[in-house]
C-alpha cells in the first residue's frame, strides 16, 4: 500500500466517487425528464431470449419488462420493446433492423410512446395477433426474407414460426389471438386490458395490419 | 511485496531454511545472510498472506451483505436515508482502510478499501431504484469498475485493482451484447492495468489482467455475424503473445512465470474444448457463415506481430514448452481458417496439447523441475482419458490402453522423483 503522508488521496478518492455517482444521477434524471431514452429495447431482447425455454418463467419476466415500459411511458420516456425467440442469432438481426437510420438507436418515437416489435417463434405468437409491427417496406421485406431463410435453414425444428405465420396471415380481421395456451401472449393481453400499455404504435407484418 | 504472492511465500520459506544451512556450512557470513534475508523479506511468514486472504473474504462478505440490504425491499426508508446509509458505510470503509494503511496494517487496509469499492456498487443501486428504472447496467458497471480502479491507483491496492479489472471485463462483455465495443477496450485495459502492476509489483494483479484481456478480446468479437472461430482466434493469438513473452524473458522472473501461467491457462482452456471432434467442427472461422465478420483480424495481427517480434528478439532455451506451445497454437489458429478440412481443428488442438505437454515433461526431466513435469503428465492424462471417452471403441482395447498409460505414468513419475532425489544427494555430497 502506498505510504500515506496526509489525507490528500482519500479526499481525491471521495471526490472522484461523488463525481461518478453524479454521472448516474444525471443519467437517470435525464431519463426521468424524457431527455434521453432508456435502454428498454435491449431489456426486452434479453428477457425474451428466454421465451422459448418455457412458459412459467417468461411470463413473469415479460410482465416485468412491460411494467418497466409502462413506468417509462408514464414518465414521458419512449421505448422500444423487442421480443425475439432464443434461436441462434436472431436478437442481433432484430436489433440491427430496428437501428436503421442510426447505429445506436432504434427509430425515433414520440415522447410517451411505447412501440413493440417481435420476431421469431414464440415471440411471434405472442405478438402477431395482438399487436402490430410498424415497419417500413424495406424493414418488412428484410424481416420476411430473413424469416423465410430461417425456415429453410432450420426446417421443421421451428414449427412455431410456421404456426405464427399461419396465424398472422389468417387473422386478417384484426381480432386478438386468444392463444391462452401461450402464456406470454396471455400476459401481453392481460397487461393491455389492465391498461398497463395503452400507447402502442400500429404495426404491420407481411403486408397486413393487425390488432386494434 | 505482493499481497497474495503464494509462490513467493514458498520461495521465502525455502530460502529461510537454506540461509541457515549456508551460514552453518560457512558458505556465507552472517552479514551476507542478513542482507539476503532483508532483500527477500524472509522474516515474513505465511500468516500475513492468510490474514490478507481472510480480510479480503470478510470484506467481500460484508459488502455482499450491505448490497443485499439495499436490494431488500426497504420501503420503510426513503431514498435519501438509504443513500445516506450506504454512503456512510462506503466512506467509513475507505477512511478506516486509509487509517489502517497509515499504521502499517496493509492487509486490513487493502481489505477495507476493497469493501469500499464493493459498497460503491450499492450506491449505484440505490440511485437506480430511486428512479424506479433498474440500473443501467453498462453505465453502472463502467462507473463501478472506474471507482475500483481509482481506489487502486490512489492507494496502490491490488485487491481493488483486481475487482475493478473484473468489473471492466464484465462491462466489456455486457457492452458487446448491447451493440458496441471494440477490441480497443482490451488495449485500454492493458494501458490502465500494466502501469498499476508495475507500481504495485503484484503478480496476482498481472495474472488477472492478462487473463481478463483474453476475455475482453473474445467478448469484443462476439457480435453480429460472429462465428465461434472469429471469437476464439484473437484469444488464441493473445495466448501466443503471452507464451512468446514468457519465452523471451528469463525463466525465473515474475513476468516470465506469470505470462506462461496466463498463456497456458487461456490457450489450454480454448484448445481443450476445440480438441473435441464435434466442437472443433463447429468452431471454425467459416462455421455456419460464408462471410464471417473480419474485425478480429486487426487484434489478431497485432498480437501475432508482437509475438513474432518477441520470439525473434530473444527466445530463452530454458522455456521450450512455451515456444512449442506458441507454435502449436499458431497451427491451431491456421486450422480454424481451413474451410475445406472439417476435422483439422480437433486434430490441431490435440496435437497442440500433446506437443506442449510432452515438451514440458521432457524439459522438466532435463532441468529436474517438478511442477512442469507433473503438470505436463496431468495434461497428457486428461487428454488421453477425454479421447477414450469421446470415441466409441472396443472396450478391451480401451482397458489395455488405460492400464498401459497408468503403468507408464507411475513408472515415469517414480523415475523422475528418484532422479530428483539422486541429484539432491549429489549436490549435498559435493557441498
Amino acid at each position: 500500500m502506498k505510504p500515506a503522508r496526509g489525507h490528500g488521496r482519500l479526499i481525491v478518492l471521495i471526490a472522484l466517487e461523488l463525481a461518478l455517482l453524479g454521472v448516474i444521477f444525471a443519467r437517470h434524471a435525464a431519463v426521468e425528464r424524457g431527455a434521453t431514452r432508456v435502454r428498454l429495447p435491449f431489456a426486452g431482447l434479453h428477457t425474451s431470449r428466454d421465451l422459448a425455454g418455457g412458459y412459467a418463467q417468461p411470463y413473469i419476466q415479460l410482465e416485468g419488462v412491460f411494467a418497466e415500459a409502462d413506468t417509462a411511458r408514464r414518465k414521458g420516456s419512449n421505448c422500444w420493446i423487442v421480443l425475439v425467440s432464443s434461436e441462434d442469432d436472431r436478437p442481433w438481426r432484430v436489433a440491427r433492423t430496428l437501428r436503421r437510420g442510426s447505429e445506436t438507436e432504434p427509430p425515433a418515437l414520440a415522447p410517451g410512446e411505447v412501440a413493440l416489435a417481435g420476431y421469431g417463434g414464440t415471440a411471434m405468437l405472442s405478438l402477431s395477433g395482438s399487436y402490430r409491427l410498424r415497419l417500413d417496406d424495406r424493414e418488412r421485406s428484410e424481416i420476411d426474407a430473413e424469416l423465410t431463410r430461417h425456415q429453410h435453414r432450420e426446417g421443421a425444428r421451428h414449427d412455431s414460426i410456421f404456426a405464427a405465420r399461419a396465424k398472422a396471415e389468417s387473422d386478417s380481421s384484426g381480432r386478438h389471438l386468444t392463444a391462452t395456451e401461450y402464456r406470454p401472449s396471455g400476459a401481453v393481453d392481460a397487461l393491455v386490458h389492465k391498461g398497463a400499455i395503452v400507447s402502442l404504435r400500429g404495426m404491420e407484418l407481411f403486408g397486413r395490419r393487425y390488432g386494434r | 511485496m505482493d499481497l497474495f504472492d503464494f509462490a513467493g511465500q514458498a520461495f521465502r520459506q525455502r530460502l529461510r531454511q537454506e540461509l541457515g544451512r549456508w551460514r552453518d556450512e560457512g558458505l556465507i557470513d552472517a552479514p551476507t545472510a542478513e542482507a539476503i534475508a532483508a532483500r527477500y523479506a524472509h522474516e515474513e511468514s505465511g500468516a500475513k498472506t492468510t490474514a490478507a486472504a481472510v480480510y479480503v473474504l470478510g470484506s467481500m462478505l460484508l459488502g455482499g451483505g450491505v448490497l443485499s440490504l439495499v436490494a431488500w425491499n426497504w420501503h420503510a426508508l426513503g431514498t435519501p436515508t438509504r443513500l445516506g446509509l450506504v454512503l456512510l458505510a462506503l466512506f467509513a470503509a475507505q477512511i478506516s482502510g486509509h487509517r489502517a494503511g497509515m499504521r502499517g496494517r496493509d492487509g486490513l487496509g487493502h481489505a477495507l478499501l476493497l469493501l469500499g469499492s464493493v459498497l460503491f456498487g450499492g450506491c449505484l443501486f440505490v440511485i437506480s431504484r430511486h428512479y424506479d428504472q433498474g440500473i443501467d447496467w453498462p453505465l453502472g458497471l463502467l462507473l463501478w469498475g472506474l471507482a475500483g480502479l481509482s481506489t487502486a491507483w490512489l492507494f496502490l491496492s491490488p485487491p481493488s485493482a483486481i475487482f475493478g479489472q473484473i468489473l471492466a471485463t464484465v462491462w466489456v462483455g455486457y457492452q458487446a451484447t448491447h451493440g458496441g465495443i471494440t477490441w480497443l477496450a482490451a488495449l485500454a485495459q492493458i494501458g490502465i492495468a500494466l502501469p498499476l502492476v508495475r507500481r504495485t509489483g503484484s503478480t496476482t494483479l498481472l495474472l488477472v489482467t492478462l487473463i481478463a484481456i483474453a476475455f475482453s478480446l473474445g467478448f469484443s468479437q462476439a457480435k453480429e455475424h460472429a462465428t465461434p472461430g472469429s471469437v476464439l482466434v484473437p484469444v488464441l493469438a493473445w495466448a501466443i503473445t503471452l507464451l512468446s513473452l514468457s519465452a523471451s524473458t528469463p525463466r525465473d522472473t515474475p513476468l516470465s512465470r506469470t505470462a506462461a501461467a496466463a498463456g497456458l491457462f487461456v490457450g489450454g482452456l480454448v484448445t481443450y474444448f476445440l480438441s473435441f471432434r464435434d466442437i472443433g467442427r463447429e468452431s471454425g472461422v467459416w462455421a455456419r457463415h460464408d462471410d464471417p465478420a473480419w474485425s478480429y483480424l486487426i487484434p489478431t495481427a497485432l498480437c501475432l506481430a508482437v509475438a513474432g517480434f518477441l520470439l525473434l528478439r530473444r527466445a530463452h532455451r530454458e522455456r521450450p514448452a512455451a515456444i512449442v506451445g506458441a507454435g502449436s497454437l499458431f497451427l491451431l489458429l491456421i486450422a480454424l481458417h481451413l474451410k475445406a478440412i472439417p476435422g483439422s481443428v480437433a486434430i490441431a488442438a490435440n496435437v497442440a496439447l500433446a506437443a506442449t505437454a510432452i515438451t514440458g515433461v521432457a524439459g522438466s526431466v532435463q532441468q529436474l523441475r517438478r511442477a512442469p513435469f507433473w503438470f505436463g503428465t496431468l495434461t497428457l492424462g486428461i487428454l488421453i482419458v477425454t479421447r477414450f471417452f469421446e470415441y466409441q471403441g472396443n472396450l478391451l482395447g480401451k482397458a489395455i490402453a488405460f492400464i498401459l498409460c497408468g503403468l507408464l505414468a507411475i513408472w515415469a513419475g517414480s523415475a523422475f522423483e528418484r532422479r530428483v532425489e539422486r541429484d539432491r544427494g549429489r549436490t549435498e555430497d559435493a557441498g
